[in-house]
Formats: C-alpha cells, sequence, structure tokens
C-alpha cells in the first residue's frame, strides 16, 4: 500500500475533523514539516482555522493534488488549474483575508501567492481612502505626516 | 478586526502592486510605509524616456553669469530630491582643463548612476575630447581623456565600468573598480558595415573580449545589465511602435530601469 493513501484526520477550530489523504495533507507545509519531524498521529489539530475555511483551503490543496498526479497534457491541466483558481479566490473580502491568513499558517505557498495577487488586483486604481476602508485600516497618520507622504509620492495620484 | 494588518501580509500584497499603485499605497498608513521598504520586488519593466525636441528643463542654478559658479545638482524628478554637485571651478586646475572649462558650454553627453540603498552616487561628463567624474565622497571632478582622443558621443555606466561610444564608432571602456583613477581597458571597434545593423554587444568579464549577441547600430542609448544595447540614428524608426503613442516629437530617448522597494 503507497502512503499516498494513507488518510490523515485535520482538526478544525470548532473540533470538526477533515479526512484527507497524507498527499492532501502534505501541501499544508507546516503539517509535511509534522510528519518529516516524526509526528505520527493521524489526526492534526488546526486550532487556528475554523471548518468553513479549512474545507476551502483543503478543496484547493486536493485540486492541486489531483491535477500534479495527472500524467502528460500539461498546457490543458495548467489552464484548468488557473481557472480553479481564479474561480476559487472569487470570493468575498472577509472569505478571502481569512484565507490568506490560513494560507499563510499553514504554509500553502501556491494559495497565499493567488490570495496576496487577489488583494493586490483589488487595490489597483484605489485612493488610500478607499483601501483603508476595506481593509478597515486605521489611518495612523498625523495630518502634518500625511501631508509630507501624500508630497512624496503626489506624482503617482497625477492622471 | 483587522486580519490584514500583519506587517509579512502586507509586503507580499505590496510586492505584487503595480509601480504606480505601490507609491500610493505606501499614503494608506505608516504600517504600510514602513512595509514598503521592506519589500523585494521584481524586476520592473524597463521605460523609454523620450525627451522633447523643444524644451528640456535643465536642472540648473546661475548664481552668477559665470558657468563655472554655476550651480549644479542631481534631481530625483520622482521624489524631489536633491544630490548637490561640486562647481567647476573645483576642477583640478591644468592647463588642459582650462580649454576645458572655456569650452564647457558643449557638454556633449552625461552620465549618472545612483545606488538606491547606499545613495552611492556617480556623474560623468563629456567635454569635447576629455571626460570629466565626480563620485559621492569626493571634493570636485576628476579629469581624464581616452586613449584614442577622440570626442565622446554617448556612453553608459553599468557595474562599475564606463562605456564610451567615440566619434568614429568605436567604444572605449573604462574599469572605476580598481583604485583613484579610471583604467581604460578594452577598445572595440565597429566596422562600417557593421555600424548599419543592430548589434548588442556584451563583454566576458574575464577576458575583457566583446562578444557580439545580436544584430542593433550607430549610436548608444543605454545598457542593460552587462549587455550595451547601440541603436542607429534613425531611432524614431527603430522604436516606431513604442514612440507612435506620443504626441511630443522628441530628439532623444534613453531607456530607465525603475526600481522600487527598499531591496
Amino acid at each position: 500500500m503507497s502512503e499516498s493513501n494513507k488518510k490523515i484526520s485535520l482538526i478544525s477550530s470548532e473540533g470538526e475533523a477533515f479526512e484527507v489523504s497524507e498527499a492532501v495533507a502534505r501541501e499544508f507545509e507546516i503539517v509535511a514539516h509534522m510528519l518529516e519531524d516524526g509526528c505520527s498521529g493521524s489526526s492534526i489539530p488546526i486550532t487556528t482555522v475554523d471548518s468553513n475555511i479549512l474545507g476551502k483551503v483543503i478543496e484547493y490543496c486536493t485540486k492541486h493534488v489531483e491535477v500534479g498526479n495527472v500524467e502528460g497534457n500539461s498546457e490543458k491541466a495548467e489552464k484548468d488549474l488557473e481557472e480553479f483558481d481564479k474561480r476559487f479566490i472569487a470570493v468575498e473580502m472577509n472569505t478571502l483575508f481569512s484565507l490568506i491568513l490560513a494560507a499563510n499558517y499553514l504554509n500553502v505557498k501556491g494559495l497565499l501567492n493567488i490570495g496576496c495577487q487577489k488583494v493586490a488586483d483589488t487595490i489597483k486604481d484605489m485612493k488610500p481612502e478607499e483601501v483603508r476602508s476595506i481593509f478597515n485600516i486605521e489611518n495612523d497618520y498625523t495630518p502634518a505626516e500625511e501631508e509630507v507622504v501624500r508630497k512624496e509620492n503626489e506624482w503617482a495620484f497625477q492622471p | 478586526m483587522d486580519p490584514m494588518l500583519i506587517l509579512d501580509l502586507v509586503i507580499m500584497v505590496m510586492e505584487r502592486l503595480s509601480f504606480v499603485d505601490f507609491y500610493r499605497a505606501r499614503c494608506v498608513s505608516s504600517v504600510w510605509y514602513s512595509a514598503s521598504k521592506s519589500c523585494r520586488m521584481r524586476q520592473a519593466n524597463p521605460w523609454l524616456v523620450l525627451f522633447p525636441a523643444d524644451v528640456l528643463h535643465l536642472p540648473l542654478e546661475s548664481i552668477d553669469d559665470s558657468y563655472r559658479k554655476t550651480r549644479f545638482y542631481l534631481l530625483n524628478m520622482l521624489t524631489r530630491e536633491r544630490i548637490h554637485l561640486p562647481s567647476l571651478d573645483s576642477m583640478e586646475s591644468t592647463e588642459d582643463n582650462v580649454t576645458l572649462l572655456s569650452t564647457c558650454y558643449g557638454i556633449g553627453a552625461a552620465v549618472l548612476w545612483v545606488d538606491e540603498r547606499n545613495k552611492d552616487y556617480f556623474v560623468v561628463w563629456a567635454f569635447d575630447r576629455s571626460l570629466a567624474y565626480h563620485k559621492k565622497g569626493d571634493d570636485g571632478w576628476r579629469v581624464f581623456r581616452s586613449s584614442t582622443n577622440q570626442s565622446c558621443v554617448d556612453m553608459v555606466f553599468i557595474e562599475s565600468k564606463l562605456y564610451v561610444l567615440i566619434e568614429d564608432g568605436s567604444i572605449t571602456a573604462f574599469d572605476f573598480s580598481c583604485g583613484d583613477s579610471p583604467m581604460e581597458f578594452a577598445i572595440l571597434g565597429i566596422s562600417r558595415e557593421r555600424r548599419h545593423s543592430l548589434n548588442i554587444y556584451k563583454m566576458d568579464p574575464k577576458s575583457s573580449k566583446w562578444k557580439a549577441t545580436t544584430i542593433v547600430s550607430g549610436r548608444m542609448i543605454t545598457g542593460f545589465a552587462s549587455s550595451i544595447l547601440i541603436h542607429t540614428k534613425n531611432e524614431v524608426q527603430l522604436f516606431n511602435h513604442l514612440t507612435a503613442s506620443s504626441p511630443l516629437s522628441f530628439k532623444d530617448a534613453r531607456w530607465f530601469v525603475p526600481t522600487f522597494g527598499g531591496k
């Protein structure tokens, strides 16, 4: 029996168990390291990620493992995966942030990359005030400081 | 609650922004501003800067009528940052330089190199058959000449080496990395026929030999990585697809590779 058929349970913050193949679990680098460090337990608690988000991350990893296992026809497979990524990341902002945080914590590089790219694409052409409001960022500049920074980067605001 | 406030993630997002959006994003908050300084940017697309044919605003401030007293400075047009340069009368006074100063309205070509990180800079002017350079920490201008004794047409500075295109179409190279005075270390002759074709030459750093990699000609406009791009005087034709959208007529063009972020 090959190792990839071994099942591992990932436990969400609510205590819900998600059974996945070892290959999928290894897509979480944090899990891969735990397995390499000899952590042989078949259930791994992911205490900082809730069921909704953990389910999505697993969906992402499962798809990527599946496509990675298909031999040949790589161009079409790559295109399909791109399409999948595009659809997968088209979520509302709060979910997107949660996915990025989870991808960062679990160290799923591909997901982290498409998540950050999605945020960058969203920010494109936005004014700082708009960026602050969608990210819920407090403007911690004093009016004087903001004036200086604005002036320094003034050219970027010209049409 | 603001999950995006984790500095690492702000950095990752900012690294994926376009050049303009990156600078806009610095105005969001001080956290974003400091994040921008830790961004590791990918190689940006080079810009082709066109200089208008009619007006060119030179950053000169004359404090009296004499050009010798003219105050020179480098101006970063994006950040308005200034670096003051020594005046021309700080040049070592040799007989050669007296002539040089009297002809200095004929400054033919100039090149600037600035290190974004430590703000080291290097400036070279070509005056007729002489060249003068100034680098950060120097008191004034130092004058040197090519052994070919020909005028400079254009030049580029890459990795401590100055490549000078001279009148007859040859290129001579000076190394500034070894001590105080520049060392002329290679001269590349371009034959007449080859001048009409498009060549990109690359210097093999070990043997100091030139190697043609692709075919261009005539006038050197830029250096890119360790290559030198040479192109003909009919640059408008060559760059037609790039300049067609420009409403201005221009007299010169230069490549500029924007860098951003702190690293």
